[in-house]
């Protein structure tokens, strides 16, 4: 048991260090330790990415590190994928989003590491990229049954197109069936409110912890 | 009698006639001083030290005023000291304008003057009774091979200035490009022909008046830029027109204003018609000439972000609600793309880059980062969203380069700074934030992936200013934004730091840019340092050189249509790059 622990301690450590042939090395040693791999990401590597969440907001982290803690978490998921399919235990997940710059803007630097964020968050993530169509948005959050639309919006030009997409789910009754996250620079807490969005994250920590809060409506899967 | 008057650093010797005012001797010179109060010895702004020679006497007002600045007893002020004697000053930088008008090399290039107005002395015959000629034929007779252009006001106004002096002999024909027939003035007015400049920019404005005859510049005025009551910055005066379309006409309304207001200033100052003003030209960015012109932004606005146009004939001045001659024509600098602006080939046409052998680098830093690169004769410009923590916004102690404003620091045993105009430290501009950033990281305050070390988290700068955590990041966007255009651009091109011949520098920054420190901060490569030349305010220098010279007015559209735009945005390689230039640190490949 000890070890299991002090292995999980190298996973978070490696996470927040950035190390990523490490943390992949020990998502092998997991497996062939046939430990859960759900346990390994829930025990093991999530602290470690929260860890380095506290690291950013304390002014200690930047985008360059947290880019590589989430490099990492992105190995470590390919590493374990399989087991995790195979594995008959309840899925460690936290809901399904579909994300994206909206209609108009072009800038993804911001969404790309909000989207990262949420995967390794263990959230499934469909990023549509930039420059988004409105319709599009709908259709595919349709068609994957999600449970979060979060629309980037980088100028204050284009986010204006967030307040028309929530209207147009609004006219077609779909306004309930998706919870609608807002960011971007030009974005506030004030504007997420006056467009009837069910959020807004000032940073994607923010946002993690927000989808988590108003997240799956459905539970585990 | 007159004396030797020696200006240091520069070296210069200035032969002056005896009891001469210092600032009236050095302003002469072509120096702008600081002169806040009018010259009225109030400000204290126009100190100069007398290094060596006959030290002017000074007045009890000015001895106190110099004491309360705690400066030595050989500083006067230029604005009361008289020359008296032989001498040599030394005039310190705070004494003199900050951010004004540099008017780059590129201009005193051999330009030719050769404006697009031109006034021509004719002489009307004597009208032949029996079969009288038609009062416009002289005219028409004189340009003999050219099928001439002319509108109907035009033609009302030269009838009604002959109903008033039908026996005048002496007319002056008001040709534009050779072709066009704005006016035939009664006499001969071919002595006064005037221009205007203007360098449209998003903060601040500047228009210069230039007589069109010698090609000198005879005055400038600067003023904020009316418009921003509409917000301070680009996007926010676009979305305003985007958002409500009725904005965009009192946006157009209150630059046209502004510049209105500065135009007649400057009109009156020097004796100057405004009928005797044929020609403005604009150099702005692509928003800002929309928004001149009372043209919608609605394009502009959102992706694939389309300008309305980019290469436009001069319009006639009536319509545009400039305050020059209303026969006359304004003229805007091409706007190469919608991010790239009529500023930038302005500043091209300024250094005249497209005639530099080998290859430059033109960058322009302000909110908006416009950097072009020039390899052999392939145009390449991009624009990259550097933000306004160099203006100093974003940036807790931030502020423009005004008085008081920190915009130079070093290291003495401990952070040494200096301020704009000497004042007591009001905040950090953005030259300050690059000297104390770079000092910082120099002394392990601040590690290179820009975090602050030690436990008080933040850098102290004077007594009551810091910089914290949050400031420090803001600058690494900043930088990063700035450092991964030019990587792009250079890789795009298939070239390295070292095949640079130069690189320009344009925009706020000035000379006060510290070369080494910008270099290890990573906002700059590092290449040769004499190899890097600040060039100012290009696009003013730009509008004046397509003011004074059709022909280079033709080479800059020429110019501005052939450059190929990169946007980073759409760049695969931008965002890894991009987050790998946050780090602080040199580069040169």
């Amino acid at each position: 048991m000890e070890s299991k622990d002090r292995l999980f301690n190298l996973m978070a450590e490696a996470v927040v260090t950035g190390n990523k042939e490490e943390a992949e090395t020990l998502a092998k040693r997991a497996l062939s330790e046939k430990f859960d791999p759900n346990e390994v990401i829930e025990k093991g590597y999530i602290p470690g990415i929260q860890k380095a969440g506290i690291l950013w907001e304390k002014g200690e982290y930047f985008l360059p590190e947290l880019i590589s803690s989430a490099e990492c978490m992105k190995a470590v998921m390919a590493v374990l994928k399989p087991a995790l399919e195979a594995s008959q235990a309840e899925r460690f997940f936290r809901g399904k989003v579909v994300i994206g710059t909206i209609e108009g803007d072009i800038h993804d630097i911001g969404k790309n590491l909000v989207a990262s964020m949420l995967s390794a968050n263990g959230f499934d993530v469909v990023d549509l990229g930039a420059d988004v169509n409105l319709e599009r948005f709908i259709d595919k959050a349709r068609e994957m049954d999600a449970d979060l639309i979060c629309l980037s919006a980088l100028l204050t030009t284009t986010m204006l197109n967030q307040r028309r997409l929530i209207e147009m789910l609004k006219e077609r009754g779909l306004r309930q069936q998706f919870k609608v996250l807002v960011g971007g620079a030009p974005v506030t807490k004030r504007w997420a409110s006056d467009i009837g969005a069910d959020g807004y994250g000032e940073n994607a920590f923010e946002a993690v912890r927000l989808a988590k809060e108003i997240g799956p409506k459905r539970g585990l899967a | 009698m007159s004396h030797a008057l020696k200006i240091l650093p520069e070296g210069r010797v200035l032969k002056v006639a005896s009891g001469k005012i210092l600032s009236d001797v050095l302003e002469d010179a072509g120096l702008r001083l600081s002169l806040y109060c009018g010259r009225r010895g109030l400000c204290g702004k126009c100190i100069v030290e007398i290094v060596r020679g006959a030290l002017p006497s000074a007045s009890d007002e000015e001895r106190t005023l110099l004491a309360r600045r705690k400066l030595p007893a050989n500083y006067r002020l230029a604005c009361r000291a008289r020359v008296e004697g032989d001498m040599a000053i030394r005039i310190p930088l705070e004494s003199l304008l900050p951010h004004m008008p540099v008017l780059s090399h590129g201009v005193g290039r051999s330009l030719t003057l050769d404006p697009a107005v031109k006034k021509i002395s004719l002489s009307a015959q004597k009208p032949d009774l029996a079969s009288p000629d038609a009062l416009l034929d002289f005219i028409r007779r004189r340009f003999p091979n050219v099928e001439l252009h002319l509108s109907l006001e035009t033609l009302r106004r030269f009838a009604q200035n002959h109903q008033l002096a039908p026996a005048a002999a002496e007319w002056t024909a008001v040709l534009y490009a050779d072709k066009e027939l704005l006016a035939i003035e009664p006499g001969d007015t071919t002595g006064r022909n005037f221009g205007i400049a203007v360098d449209l920019g998003t903060t601040t404005v500047i228009v210069e008046l230039l007589d069109l005859n010698t090609g000198k510049s005879l005055d400038s005025t600067a003023g904020l830029n009316t418009q921003v009551k509409y917000g301070a910055d680009v996007v926010s005066r676009i979305t305003a027109a985007y958002a409500d379309p009725s904005k965009l006409e009192d946006l157009r309304t209150a630059i046209v204003g502004g510049l209105n207001e500065m135009v007649g200033g400057l009109l009156r100052r020097n004796q100057v018609s405004s009928d005797s003003v044929y020609e403005a030209v604009v150099a702005g960015n692509t928003a800002m000439n929309h928004l001149l012109l009372g043209l919608p932004v609605t394009t502009l606005a959102v992706s694939p972000y389309q300008a309305v146009f980019s290469v436009l004939p001069a319009l006639p001045a009536v319509e545009s609600g400039l305050a020059i001659s209303p026969l006359g024509r304004v003229y805007i600098a091409p706007n190469i793309k919608s991010f790239v602006g009529g500023d930038i080939s302005a500043g091209l046409s300024a250094v005249d880059l497209e005639h530099q052998k080998g290859n430059f680098l033109f960058v322009d830093l302000g909110t908006n980062g416009e950097i072009v690169l020039k390899r052999r004769a392939r145009f390449t410009a991009t624009s990259t969203a550097a933000g306004p923590a160099f203006e100093g916004m974003t940036i807790s102690c931030g502020m423009l380069a005004l008085p008081g404003a920190v915009y130079k620091a070093g290291f003495k045993d401990r952070l040494v700074v200096e301020t704009i105009a000497g004042e007591p430290a009001r905040g950090v501009c953005g030259t300050g934030l690059i000297d104390i950033i770079a000092v910082a990281l120099e002394k392990g305050f601040i590690s290179a992936p820009g975090h602050i070390l030690g436990p008080a988290k933040k850098i102290e700068v004077t007594n009551d200013l810091s910089l914290n955590q949050q400031d420090i990041r803001e600058v690494q966007l900043a930088v990063a934004a700035v450092k991964t255009g030019i990587r792009i651009l250079l890789a795009k091109n298939k070239m390295a730091v070292k095949d640079l011949d130069g690189i320009y520098v344009a925009g706020a920054f000035g000379n006060y840019l510290n070369i080494p420190h910008s270099m290890k901060l990573g906002l700059l490569p590092c290449i040769n340092r004499k190899k890097i030349f600040f060039v100012g305010n290009s696009s003013l220098a730009g509008a004046k050189a397509l003011l004074l010279s059709r022909p280079e007015r033709i080479r800059c559209e020429r110019l501005a249509n052939r450059v190929r735009h990169l946007s980073l945005a759409k760049d695969a390689e931008f965002q890894t790059m991009f987050i790998e230039a946050l780090e602080f640190k040199a580069w040169n490949s």
